[in-house]
């Protein structure tokens, strides 16, 4: 599973993407909605916690934490936006 | 009407003749009675004793541009507009240049006003734009929308 990063979370996490190894080789368990992959990266990436907002997109969508998550979805973590 | 995803990005500042042409190209479209333009221009904020000389624009574009385009249709659908564009810079712009250019046209002035107005708050809040300030010593700050 692989996770795009935008403005501050790529430099929290030193890099553009994040990849989270989908076969269990690690035995940690792998997020399966958008509620606890917020929690995996809460927990990898403290400092993520620490943003005034934090939102998760998939397939180009703002998702709610009830969101289930497969490999094949574009996921997305969108800081506090800045445009205009 | 047009349902295409357009993209809305355009590479360093709008300039004035962007926005002049803009203008220009629509005085064939006789139907219009009412324009309503916002400019975004950088600012020359003072953040604790450091001064931000530029904004550095990147984005989400793919979901930006679907952003934009949702915009787009629920403001068509909410108002009586003839049309609208939205530009919107990537990479540098410095201080006293245009970021953001958003253009919309009616037969009428109160729909424009209106509709303008929808269109920049939504987009300010939306889209998955972000700037970093760069100040005069390499340093810079992710800005976030208030």
């Amino acid at each position: 599973m692989t996770i795009l990063l935008f403005g501050v979370t790529k430099d929290i996490v030193g890099s553009p993407s994040l990849s989270i190894p989908s076969a269990s080789v690690t035995n940690r368990k792998i997020p399966k909605s958008v509620r606890e992959l917020r929690a995996f990266l809460g927990k990898s990436y403290p400092e993520l916690n620490q943003l005034s907002s934090l939102a998760i997109a998939v397939n180009n969508t703002y998702a709610g934490d009830d969101v289930e998550i497969n490999s094949y979805d574009e996921i997305a973590l969108i800081p506090p936006v800045s445009g205009g | 009407m047009d349902k295409k995803v357009k993209n809305v990005f355009i590479q360093g500042p709008i300039t004035p003749d962007f926005i002049a042409n803009a203008i220009a190209k629509h005085q064939s479209k006789t139907t219009i009675g009412a324009h309503d333009i916002f400019l975004g221009q950088v600012r020359a904020d003072k953040i604790e004793g450091k001064n931000v000389t530029a904004i550095e624009y990147t984005a989400y574009e793919g979901m930006a541009n679907q952003k934009f385009h949702e915009i787009r249709e629920a403001t068509f659908k909410r108002f009586d507009l003839t049309c609208m564009h939205i530009y919107h810079s990537l990479g540098r712009v410095a201080v006293g240049e245009i970021c953001l250019f958003v253009f919309v046209s009616s037969p009428h002035r109160k729909e424009v006003f209106e509709a303008l107005h929808h269109v920049v708050e939504e987009i300010k809040k939306e889209v998955p734009v972000f700037g970093k300030e760069l100040f005069e010593d390499d340093s810079y700050q992710w800005k976030v929308n208030t």
